[in-house]
């Protein structure tokens, strides 16, 4: 049983969550620690309002298990709220952003439902103690105050082996790191890799003027499924992300004053949205009808560069103006790291994200080196990994 | 429970008449027209000036509360009236322009009524709500989103909704943008609409997702799926608290994994398998069982090997957490866009001589499943009811049956327990599909600039001429008892009644009695409207027995029939029979 009082989350929040996640049995040592002293003075008064409020979980870090048909990748773990060693009973408890109530019940118990197969490290907390209730007696202020406080976390992420960490030949003040993204045996890291491609393009009316606020919308011609662009700005330009399955045509419609006119190809007449590449569809509006001429240059498609990707990085979890280089995580989740010497000897923890972003100027693939600037966790994203060589 | 007392009537009818006050257009609704009426002397009055109080007509009522008339979605219900002796004497109580109620009502109606002691809710394509007085036909209220966010929903091409729930004195309806609105059951104020999004991260119309399904209510909770599994969305279903619709799991139970992982650990699409249609749920066991869409992409299957679970499969949870109980799927590694796209039912039916109670579901793939409700296990697996020949599509393309409509669309089936019958309605409709190239014959693109893409003339027709079904299967064989054809394809779904009869709508706007027995059409009428693409709501007012439905097409209307009604029959409509884009 891990014990988590407010001290102790303060402690660990302090500690930028070194502790928290890292690794589970060490993040519970210390954290034990901390609540037991904290706790002590606690236990041998009599004043339910200087008693610590716990929010202990039975286990906070779990390790990524993808996805499986079964239902194995959700997990249940249960937790206690607790002021001093008395149950706080009909408290209301939050998992990160989650609106949905957690109960505690008349031993202060409650079950968090975990999904192992989604990156996340989300705070756990008290939302409400309107109806809790102590030892039968609602809860006094001071202790509301802890017990508002009192919080955990709950972890899910790949661990991290480090292989090798070594001088840089090229720069000795920097430290090429191999390291690994862990998985389960039979699991493939999701690779960074591209996700959908922009078709973009400039909406203009007979004289040539850009349109404002017009919407392109696409949809297959033989399936179901269709896209539709943000608003064209003041320009004309509108964006939309697809990846169109090969070889198959497409109704290209535009329209305008809030839907009200419509615009379409010729009757009979598809798209073909390219295959493995973003495109700009520049289309001129008939001066008079709704067919839209479907030959340049009111109909005019060339390749624009640029795709959206997404998939699993690693990053270190270091202020934002410490650079460094990671590549992207291959299929056995290989990656390098070339980092400042001195920052890696403070042993920084990893992050991991699952990223989306739209790349214009170059084509990415796995062992590709990114920048950190590149790198934007998330807010729920596990920040607090602690690296362990491989050989441990 | 689908009775209400007289005395839960009368006190409802009190307090719709003093909350009416505070609305603004309860009376003389334009575009309603009633005609000859029994029902002459109901106390609402269509000359009423609009702040005289409205109130419902009747004072017993026995209702058609949910999408499926029971939570089981049997869509059978215990009413008598109207039996294929009477059937004759059906005619027009009243109907509905929606249009004309609101000019920004828009086309393709697809709304599955529900009939709560005696005000009939219809939801509208671009999604606003009305309350009729179910006998009068008066608009009791009248609920329309936001002008802008409105303008949203014409925008995304897609705005069909499938019909509202009913509970804790709320209406819930989902919006085509992916909100879930409560509305006052009285008033039809607002009450909270919250975007699905604060529940489950990424459900947006940008990313694909929208909402036309009907929610249903149980237990105090709102239980939805969402559209958007061929725009590459994850498929999911979730539950929120009827009270203040925050979340009432803890997490959607997602039907396919994430991406990058599993069978999608190489596909660059998400893997769709949306659930876009109403569970159903048994209140014995609060098991709910629900139908999950296609893979994505639907025709090319390269890179998500495998069976790609839960797709075209019906899968069934804990309607308490979303935990998952059994999945059991219909098409394995789909090719063909084969969604159990319709409702299950829950049947406590005679299955091979002995009492049971199983879970049935109807594909798009024309076949008919049966499981054990309890454990999953197969009873009648894959009875055809359509014409069923897919090959794997070829690059050069191939004729595949059914095609993308079905098979069984959304369209939901019936269960007459006299008989033993399941009815299905079903579309006949072959479909050229042609495979992609594999990934490494695709074409390549030019140089970024290149000026190398354009149209083309698209894949006609079959030059077959589509038609609909209704097959009558034998649920104690698993075998067809029969088979009637329809002159369009079935795009609405069967309702039926203690007296043997099941009604059914089609594409030209025709309402049609079958006596279910025998397989016969026995009664049909022409109404004013076309391409009835819902099935009708069965119901009584002081015991008499009326059926509610709507119909699409680009005049949406809303009707009431009842025996003695109005005969005067419209023009055939044009079937609008072309869109794949039903869910």
């Amino acid at each position: 049983m891990k014990r988590v009082t407010k001290s102790a989350a303060l402690l660990l929040l302090a500690a930028g969550l070194a502790g928290c996640s890292g690794n589970n049995d060490e993040a519970a040592t210390s954290a034990t620690s901390a609540s037991s002293a904290a706790a002590t003075p606690a236990v041998s008064s009599p004043a339910a309002e200087t008693a610590e409020a716990h929010l202990d979980l039975d286990q906070t870090s779990y390790t990524l298990k993808q996805w499986k048909n079964d239902g194995s990748h959700t997990v249940t773990t249960k937790g206690k709220l607790l002021l001093g060693d008395q149950p706080v009973a009909n408290a209301v408890i939050h998992v990160g952003d989650s609106l949905h109530d957690i109960v505690t019940g008349e031993d202060g118990s409650f079950e968090i439902l975990v999904d192992q197969s989604l990156l996340s490290q989300v705070p756990v907390h008290v939302v409400s103690l309107d109806k809790a209730t102590v030892g039968g007696q609602p809860v006094a202020k001071d202790a509301a105050d802890q017990l508002m406080s009192a919080s955990s976390y709950l972890n899910v992420y790949y661990p991290i082996q480090t292989t090798k960490a070594e001088a840089s030949a090229q720069d000795p003040n920097q430290v090429e790191v191999h390291g690994k993204v862990v998985s389960n045996p039979g699991d493939v890291i999701s690779f960074f890799q591209i996700d959908k491609y922009r078709i973009g393009g400039i909406v203009k009316d007979a004289n040539g003027n850009p349109v404002k606020d017009a919407v392109v919308w696409i949809d297959r011609d033989e399936g179901e499924g269709f896209a539709k662009s943000t608003p064209t700005d003041a320009a004309g330009r509108y964006y939309m992300y697809y990846l169109p399955e090969d070889d198959e045509g497409t109704n290209l419609t535009v329209t305008t004053d809030d839907g009200k006119n419509r615009y379409t190809l010729p009757e009979g007449r598809v798209f073909y949205i390219p295959d493995h590449t973003s495109v700009d569809i520049n289309i001129t509006l008939p001066k008079d009808g709704n067919v839209i001429v479907d030959k340049p240059p009111t109909l005019e498609a060339v390749t624009s560069p640029g795709a959206m990707y997404t998939g699993i990085l690693v990053g270190l979890n270091v202020p934002s103006d410490v650079s460094y280089s990671v590549t992207i995580p291959d299929k056995e989740g290989n990656f390098a790291l070339t980092v400042p010497k001195d920052v890696w000897d403070r042993n920084p923890t990893f992050f991991e994200t699952k990223m989306t972003k739209f790349v214009e100027n170059r084509t990415l693939t796995w062992g590709d080196t990114l920048e950190s600037s590149f790198l934007e966790p998330g807010a729920n994203d596990p920040k607090t990994i602690e690296a362990k060589p491989a050989d441990a | 429970m689908n009775k209400s007392s007289a005395a839960v009537g009368v006190v409802l009818t009190a307090s719709l008449a003093l909350s009416a006050c505070a609305t603004s257009n309860n009376n003389a609704a334009p575009g309603a027209t009633p005609s000859a009426s029994p029902s002459a002397t109901g106390t609402a009055s269509p000359s009423a000036s609009p702040s005289a109080p409205a109130s419902v007509t009747g004072t017993n009522f026995e209702n058609f509360s949910t999408y499926g008339f029971d939570l089981n979605n049997s869509r059978h219900v215990p009413y008598k009236g109207i039996t294929a002796d009477n059937v004759k004497d059906l005619g027009v109580i009243w109907s509905a322009d929606l249009k004309t109620l609101d000019k920004d009502v828009k086309n393709g109606n697809q709304c599955y009524p529900v009939v709560v002691d005696g005000v009939m809710y219809v939801s509208t394509s671009g999604n606003q709500v009305f309350a009729f007085d179910s006998l009068t036909g008066n608009q009791i209220w009248h609920w329309k989103p936001p002008a802008d966010q409105a303008a949203n929903y014409s925008k995304s091409g897609i705005i069909a909704n499938r019909g509202v729930a009913v509970g804790e004195g709320k209406v819930f309806t989902l919006t085509i943008d992916n909100t879930l609105v409560a509305l006052d059951q009285k008033t039809g104020q607002l009450v909270k609409q919250v975007p699905i999004s604060d529940a489950i991260e990424g459900v947006t119309l940008d990313n694909g997702y929208y909402e036309t399904t009907a929610p249903i209510y149980y237990k105090g909770n709102v239980y939805i799926g969402s559209s958007g599994g061929d725009n590459g969305v994850r498929g999911f279903e979730m539950a929120f608290k009827a009270a203040d619709l925050s979340p009432a799991w803890e997490k959607p139970f997602w039907t396919v994994p994430a991406k990058g992982q599993d069978w999608l650990a190489n596909s660059n699409f998400q893997g769709g398998g949306a659930v876009w249609n109403p569970p159903a749920i048994d209140t014995e066991t609060d098991i709910m069982y629900f139908g999950v869409g296609n893979p994505a992409p639907d025709f090319y299957g390269e890179k998500r090997p495998g069976a790609n679970p839960y797709t075209d499969s019906v899968v069934a949870v804990k309607a308490a957490t979303g935990e998952l109980v059994w999945a059991k799927q219909e098409i394995s590694h789909d090719l063909w866009d084969y969604d159990a796209a319709s409702s299950p039912m829950i049947l406590n039916a005679t299955v091979k001589g002995q009492k049971k109670k199983i879970v049935v579901e109807g594909g798009k793939s024309g076949e008919w499943f049966a499981w054990d409700a309890a454990t999953g296990d197969e009873i009648w697996k894959g009875v055809p009811f359509a014409k069923i020949s897919h090959p794997k599509p070829t690059p050069e393309g191939v004729m595949v049956y059914p095609g993308v409509l079905g098979g069984e669309n959304y369209a939901p089936e019936t269960y007459d327990p006299a008989t033993n019958y399941v009815l299905i309605p079903g579309v006949e409709q072959g479909q050229v599909l042609k495979a992609a190239k594999n990934q490494d014959e695709a074409s390549t693109p030019d140089m970024p600039g290149a000026r190398a893409f354009g149209t083309s003339t698209g894949e006609g027709p079959s030059g077959e001429t589509p038609y609909g079904t209704v097959t009558a299967i034998d649920v104690n064989t698993g075998k067809k008892a029969y088979q009637i054809k329809t002159k369009d394809p079935q795009r609405g779904g069967l309702t039926s009644t203690d007296t043997g009869l099941a009604f059914f709508g089609e594409l030209d706007g025709k309402i049609n009695a079958l006596d279910i027995k025998s397989g016969k059409v026995i009664w049909t009428f022409q109404t004013a409207g076309d391409n009835i693409q819902s099935a009708p709501a069965v119901f009584t007012v002081d015991g008499k027995t009326y059926l509610g439905f709507t119909s699409g097409g680009t005049k949406p209307k809303a009707y009431v029939f009842g025996l003695g009604g109005d005969k005067t029959q419209g023009q055939a409509g044009q079937a609008n029979t072309g869109s794949a884009h039903a869910g």
